[in-house]
């Protein structure tokens, strides 16, 4: 039931966005691929580690990945954004194996990108994506960004090799005990001195500790739109929440929660779940 | 119609998680697709009904798709159902409309006392109507809107639609050609003096006057648990989202966002126009 709600959804998504009927066929017929292969390679625990959608050749270490994050970036599009010029300037915090840098060089080929990865094993991933496909103009770093600059312990799924739950924060592995590194911290205002189109972070907690930094060095002036996911913890603690909302009030962004995976039924027996929502800001 | 198909198909699935195991979800479900079945009915031979009786429960409101969309809210998404320490829980509803709000915390708690505003003289005869012809006791309710400082305050009503949902105190609510009416208004600080267990609130922007008048009253310690939905939005005469929010830290509680209204990525980056946004908050002191 859940499956199919899911699949009649994606096709309306890709149904309801206005760019032409070849784009259209074209998404739904990768999506359907990508649904069949994904469905064959749980089944029969096939090893998957390359796809080609769209033009671009991708590597990933797991099929199940790859697929949540087709879902999440190409059919969902959740990073899509209309810009005046061809050559956005785009940083993006968070790339995990790059399928978000892969979705910005679908929509602006000639955009230049910063891209920041502090997991090892997912930024290998990055850079084999970026070489493979021979993007221009990227950028990756792997590092970690946070309030300050130097080492900073780093948790890793203790399984899935690539997650998108590691992180600079601990509080996301909910009952999974994970594996501790340490990576390399950065500040991320020392990379920002000029106009930047869009700001995306993902980076499951860690999006406080930049949002301290780049207020306290006052580098909000230089983003015109910010899309990031916010978290909050488990436990009886608010996250600083209004903290991010009123930089950006007091940055004059106009913002708006787009999404958010809390349920009300699923706080009433576990009011003090954790959660996660998408904001979306835009200056005005 | 595949958007009215995944609606159809998301009713269902969530009768199922919010009602699944307790004798409700049966009950909850036939009424749903009989319901439904109206409304299409109606829709094809373009009548209105103007009550409907179900789960034992009899309503009369203005409009039958008004109706659908607030039992949609409320009975099958389950917006406002939570459990209570005891049999008789104790809630404040503000924003009550026509009083569907009132008819499912009857429903979840027959014995629960309940207090009601609602400003819209409109509404308000409906939800009196409903509230009498149901014979439901210890429903108090008031024919007020809630401000920070109480008297006279101007309430714009939408011009087409009776008893609207979004008809407000804040003249951004009901559309270029609302009508103004003048309404009696009070603080909600004055009404709570005992424990309640739940707060809900619903008032179209009004939930900036109503949040500063129970902080500066301290009225906020005696609220157990919070389901608002907030409104923000600069150009609107509207606060800051975080204020709000930091008045709820303030008071002790852990709040999650769980609802985002109608706002979508998709529209935020397509329309760049101001608009209001609006968000749904659970709120619990811990």
């Amino acid at each position: 039931m859940n499956h199919i709600l899911l699949l009649i959804k994606d096709i309306q998504l890709i149904f309801m966005r206005r760019r032409g009927v070849k784009n259209r066929v074209r998404l739904l017929i990768t999506h359907l691929r990508i649904k069949t292969k994904q469905i064959f390679s749980r089944l029969f625990s096939i090893k998957n580690h390359e796809e080609r959608i769209l033009g671009f050749r991708l590597v990933f270490p797991d099929y199940d990945g790859f697929a949540h994050l087709w879902r999440e970036i190409f059919i969902s599009e959740n990073y899509y954004f209309e810009s005046d010029i061809s050559n956005p300037h785009i940083v993006d915090v968070g790339s995990n194996i790059g399928m978000s840098v892969c979705f910005f060089k679908y929509l602006y080929p000639n955009s230049t990108i910063l891209a920041f990865e502090p997991d090892p094993v997912a930024f290998g991933w990055l850079k084999s994506n970026i070489e493979v496909n021979n993007f221009k103009n990227v950028a990756a770093y792997n590092v970690a960004l946070g309030a300050k600059d130097g080492i900073v312990e780093f948790y890793q799924h203790p399984s899935e090799a690539a997650s998108g739950l590691n992180s600079t924060k601990e509080s996301g592995f909910d009952g999974i005990k994970p594996v501790k590194i340490k990576v390399v911290e950065k500040k991320l205002s020392s990379f920002v001195d000029a106009g930047v189109d869009l700001l995306k972070i993902d980076v499951e907690g860690g999006e406080y500790d930049i949002f301290e930094d780049l207020d306290g060095q006052n580098k909000f002036k230089y983003f015109r739109r910010v899309f990031m996911e916010v978290h909050q913890g488990f436990g009886a603690e608010n996250d600083p929440i209004p903290f991010v909302l009123s930089a950006l009030e007091r940055n004059k962004f106009r913002y708006a929660v787009s999404q958010t995976l809390a349920k009300h039924r699923l706080f009433v027996d576990s009011p003090l779940g954790p959660y996660t929502f998408m904001l979306d800001a835009q200056k005005v | 119609m595949l958007g009215q198909l995944v609606n159809f198909l998301e009713d269902i699935r969530n009768i199922f998680l919010v009602w699944r195991g307790t004798e409700r979800c049966l009950p909850i479900l036939f009424t749903h697709l009989r319901i439904k079945c109206k409304q299409i009915l109606l829709r094809l031979v373009h009548a209105n009904a103007e009550s409907e009786k179900f789960l034992g429960i009899r309503v009369s409101f203005p409009n039958y798709n008004h109706f659908v969309g607030l039992w949609r809210e409320i009975f099958v998404a389950g917006n406002y159902y939570f459990r209570g320490d005891t049999e008789n829980p104790h809630i404040v509803d503000a924003g009550s409309n026509i009083g569907i709000s009132i008819c499912f915390f009857k429903y979840l708690y027959p014995n629960a006392t309940i207090i009601g505003f609602e400003p819209d003289p409109i509404s308000f005869r409906y939800l009196k109507t409903n509230i009498e012809a149901n014979n439901f006791k210890k429903v108090a309710i008031h024919n007020i809107a809630l401000s920070s400082k109480g008297g006279i305050v101007e309430f714009y009503q939408h011009r087409k639609g009776k008893a609207s949902p979004t008809n407000s105190v804040n003249p951004y609510f009901a559309g270029e050609s609302a009508l103004v009416v003048r309404v009696e208004s009070g603080k909600l600080s004055a009404f709570i003096d005992n424990n309640a267990d739940l707060l809900k609130i619903d008032v179209e922007g009004a939930e900036y006057d109503i949040f500063q008048d129970l902080q500066e009253n301290n009225k906020l310690r005696f609220v157990k648990r919070i389901f608002a939905e907030l409104h923000y939005g600069r150009n609107f005469m509207l606060g800051d989202a975080s204020f709000l929010l930091n008045v709820l830290e303030k008071a002790g509680f852990r709040y999650a966002i769980t609802n985002t209204s109608f706002a979508s990525h998709h529209l935020f980056v397509t329309d760049l126009r101001p608009r209001i946004y609006g968000l749904g908050l659970d709120a619990v002191r811990v």
